[in-house]
């Protein structure tokens, strides 16, 4: 022990001083790093600033400029902010500055993680119409982020026949990823209803497919608001799938012809009362007035956010004010409680209504 | 015979001292790991697309006030500028004697409302609510005092949305913390119960517009010790606690929690120094009672900047506070001290806190009393004694550089005179403040010091902290 313990003590004398050098020396690397970013982040605005406004391609580029993120940064923010004959003048830079092959070779298996992502981020944004089979391949890719970045870069470039590919992977993949994924079909636009809901309809028969992937592929349908998906978010919101029938109701607000009026109707008496609550605020996006009385009645709802979505409704619909008045004297203290927060959210209770806070508890 | 024991007591309080290190490191090696998964999805996790999501959960933020008139405007403003499709704020004003609730109504154009809601969990009698849709929806509840837990219950009362943040009126949070602790839940709706965010001392820091506009390092000793004592409980040890679901605390300054989950535990505890331990373990227990899938999650990019205690005399009330409040929880949750059935609350994170935490200071205070006595006695060298207490000042300084180092992903307070600062303070902290720090939470166990609900913290402004005092 005598012997020992001088030696455990200069050992972590010196990890310490290390460490404390290293902190030092992290610090100062840091403060350069971010001024030297800063540094050329500046040239390459000015610089690519300078061809575009001149129209002038340079012979060749420096090749490390196509290896720089803070390249990539300035062409994509470029590409971003100019269209029209500007546009095409950015895509004409990007080809001669090789910076895609570029991206390619970094989004490669071999280079570390950081690195591939970072690349991924900036392809997907620049890529063009030839990338796709690449992007395509990149969908099975082993690492996550690579996925579902590959999967906003074909929503970016509205590659349709990709979308049946997304939703397979949403039914392998963990819900998070799910959400991700997800998250690019709104990008392909009307073109992926059909696609989306045949893949709804083969799905529905697959004993694979998970909950998630088609709640997520409806709401995909809602946020597009295509009328062609109407058939297919109407059958969902009669199946056994609590997930499915929460989807399709909030979805088929949105698309607003008169059989979705009908089934979100219809829907208020389902025994979730997730789907009560979603469709009660789905009604609110189809602005028919001749709905307020039903949807009052939701006021007296046992669940809390059934009575509030319906007190939110009852705020945006034509009428639904004066339904809404009517309920401050309901017996029901439930739905006069609702009916009175929506009131005051909008300021527009009524004079003389006794300020009472309730306190009853639930 | 003594002087065995008193040889033997001191190898003890080194083999504690050596023990404890350990276990730190151990927890800053896998919040390594787990800062490095956290801040990879950060970076290319598209976050930034929740912002515009509508299926992105609403979230009701609880500021609590008690003779906040100095920063309560710049608090409001600051959490009014967050980063989130939906949210509201919902101020308690717990019976301030200062111009707190006047200083809201003019700033805001606050008006009276008969806002109803229901009275889940029990509070202090609330008077009036005021209410404004303008710069954002912000509800001011005004009511007899009642201490901050009651004040927060009282909040989350009024709260409507699913989710609530509680947090203090003395805080400036960062544009982005609510979009990256909310990720947590929308990745896992169904078992997300609570995510705890990252705080930093606010002291030293330019606030312009409620926002950071500079992060420096604070210029007082006192202020600069507790940069390093946040940093070593939030970066080093907090998301390795809750990478394996035994998160012990979920911190007062901001913590998100599903409503449901906070009502029904019965809300905060009030007149209780730790509440928020307090709170974080009875979700524990009554998630793990029932058997129900949950988890609470540690989010360290959702960053809140708080004022910390400019004087010994602040600090000392508030260690003793917080010593108190670790010590009723001690008792309170004793039952899942080394308990299977709390899972790694039980097994890990919970033992570990009492022994590390609670009965540190006593073990380090028996160690400064020991250690000369068996010099004196000659039952150990001086020699080495003193490369004992090398030993232990070393091992802590060296977990802290660790702490510092892991730190660094979030780049701040990286000029040259910072990084010189913070090395300094590590090794420095050793001679007087961190026994002056034991003394006290010692003073704590045996009943010392006299401490008030609120803290008695003397505030300066969230604005003004920059300036020298």
């Amino acid at each position: 022990m005598d012997g020992l313990l001088p030696v455990i003590t200069l050992l972590m004398a010196t990890a310490t001083l290390i460490a404390a050098l290293t902190l030092v020396a992290v610090k100062l690397a840091h403060r350069i790093i971010l001024v030297g970013r800063g540094v050329r982040s500046a040239i390459y605005i000015a610089a690519l600033g300078e061809m575009i406004a001149t129209k002038l391609l340079p012979s060749h580029m420096p090749r490390q400029w196509a290896r720089d993120r803070l390249f990539h940064q300035a062409i994509i923010d470029y590409r971003r902010l100019l269209s029209g004959e500007d546009g095409e003048f950015v895509d004409e830079l990007i080809k001669r500055s090789k910076v895609l092959p570029s991206l390619r070779r970094c989004i490669q298996p071999p280079w570390l993680n950081a690195i591939r992502l970072r690349a991924i981020g900036s392809y997907v944004e620049l890529a063009s119409q030839q990338e796709i089979p690449h992007l395509r391949s990149l969908l099975t890719d082993r690492n996550e982020f690579v996925r579902f970045h590959a999967a906003h870069g074909l929503g970016r470039l509205g590659d349709v026949a990709s979308v049946p590919l997304i939703l397979d992977l949403c039914v392998r993949v963990r819900a998070w990823e799910v959400a991700k994924l997800a998250d690019s079909l709104p990008l392909f636009g009307r073109e992926a209803v059909y696609p989306i809901c045949r893949w709804i309809d083969l799905a529905w028969q697959s004993p694979n497919s998970t909950e998630q992937a088609v709640a997520e592929a409806a709401r995909t349908l809602g946020l597009i608001g295509d009328l062609d998906a109407e058939m297919t978010l109407l059958e969902l919101l009669e199946s056994d799938r609590r997930e499915w029938r929460i989807a399709a109701a909030s979805a088929l607000g949105r698309i607003g012809s008169d059989s979705s009026r009908f089934a979100l109707l219809r829907a208020l008496r389902n025994e979730s009362w997730e789907v009560r609550a979603r469709s009660v605020r789905a009604l609110a996006y189809l602005a028919d007035g001749s709905v307020a009385p039903i949807v009052s009645g939701l006021l007296s709802d046992s669940q809390w956010w059934v009575r509030q979505n319906a007190a939110e409704t009852l705020g945006e619909l034509p009428g639904g004010v004066v339904e809404l008045t009517k309920a401050l004297e309901s017996e029901d203290h439930f739905a006069a409680d609702a009916a009175r927060n929506q009131l005051a959210e909008l300021r527009l209770l009524p004079a003389g209504v006794s300020p009472r806070l309730s306190v009853e508890t639930q | 015979m003594i002087h065995r024991i008193i040889a033997v007591a001191s190898v003890g309080v080194l083999g504690y001292f050596v023990l404890m290190q350990l276990y730190l490191l151990t927890l800053a090696l896998i919040s390594a790991f787990a800062l490095d998964k956290e801040r990879m999805l950060e970076r290319f996790g598209r976050i930034d697309d929740m912002l515009v999501s509508d299926v992105s959960p609403p979230v009701s933020i609880v500021l609590p006030a008690y003779n906040e008139e100095v920063g309560v405007v710049e608090s409001v403003r600051s959490v009014a500028m967050i980063s989130y499709p939906r949210f509201e704020i919902v101020v308690v004003n717990d019976g301030s004697n200062d111009g707190t609730l006047q200083k809201l109504i003019d700033t805001f154009n606050l008006v009276p409302v008969p806002l109803p809601f229901r009275a889940n969990i029990p509070t202090a009698q609330v008077g009036q609510v005021y209410h404004s849709t303008r710069p954002v929806s912000i509800t001011v509840v005004d009511k007899l005092n009642g201490g901050r837990a009651d004040a927060l219950n009282a909040g989350i009362n009024v709260a409507r949305f699913p989710y609530v943040m509680l947090t203090d009126a003395d805080v400036l949070i960062d544009g982005k913390a609510l979009v990256n602790a909310m990720r947590h839940v929308v990745e896992d709706r169904d078992r997300t119960v609570a995510v705890g965010g990252n705080i930093r001392p606010l002291n030293g820091c330019v606030v312009k517009f409620g926002h950071i506009v500079e992060a420096n390092v604070p210029e007082s000793f006192i202020e600069r010790w507790q940069l390093l004592e946040y940093v070593r409980s939030f970066v080093a040890a907090r998301p390795a606690w809750a990478s394996f679901n035994g998160l012990p605390l979920v911190s007062g300054a901001f913590g998100i929690y599903l409503r449901e989950a906070v009502v029904n535990v019965g809300g905060l505890t009030s007149g209780h120094m730790g509440e928020d331990m307090d709170l974080t373990m009875r979700i524990h227990r009554y998630y793990r009672s029932r058997g129900e899938p949950y988890r609470m999650v540690y989010a360290p990019s959702a960053l809140v900047w708080t004022e910390v205690p400019s004087t010994r005399q602040v600090l000392r009330r508030q260690r003793i506070r917080w010593h108190r409040g670790l010590m009723t929880a001690a008792h309170d949750f004793r039952s899942s001290f080394f308990n299977p059935h709390h899972g790694a609350v039980g097994m890990i994170s919970w033992p570990t806190m009492v022994l590390f935490e609670y009965l540190a200071p006593i073990i380090e205070m028996a160690g400064y009393l020991i250690v000369p006595i068996a010099i004196i006695l000659g039952a150990v060298a001086w020699e080495n004694a003193l490369l004992m207490l090398a030993l232990a000042f070393l091992a802590g300084a060296f977990t802290s550089l660790i702490a510092l180092l892991l730190d660094e992903r979030y780049g701040y307070f990286n000029r040259p005179l910072a990084a010189l600062r913070l090395v300094l303070i590590v090794f420095v902290e050793n001679f007087g403040l961190r026994q002056q720090t034991v003394w006290w939470r010692v003073r704590a166990l045996i009943g010392g010091g006299s401490t008030h609900g609120w803290g008695d913290m003397q505030r300066r402004g969230v604005a003004n902290l920059g300036k020298a005092s």
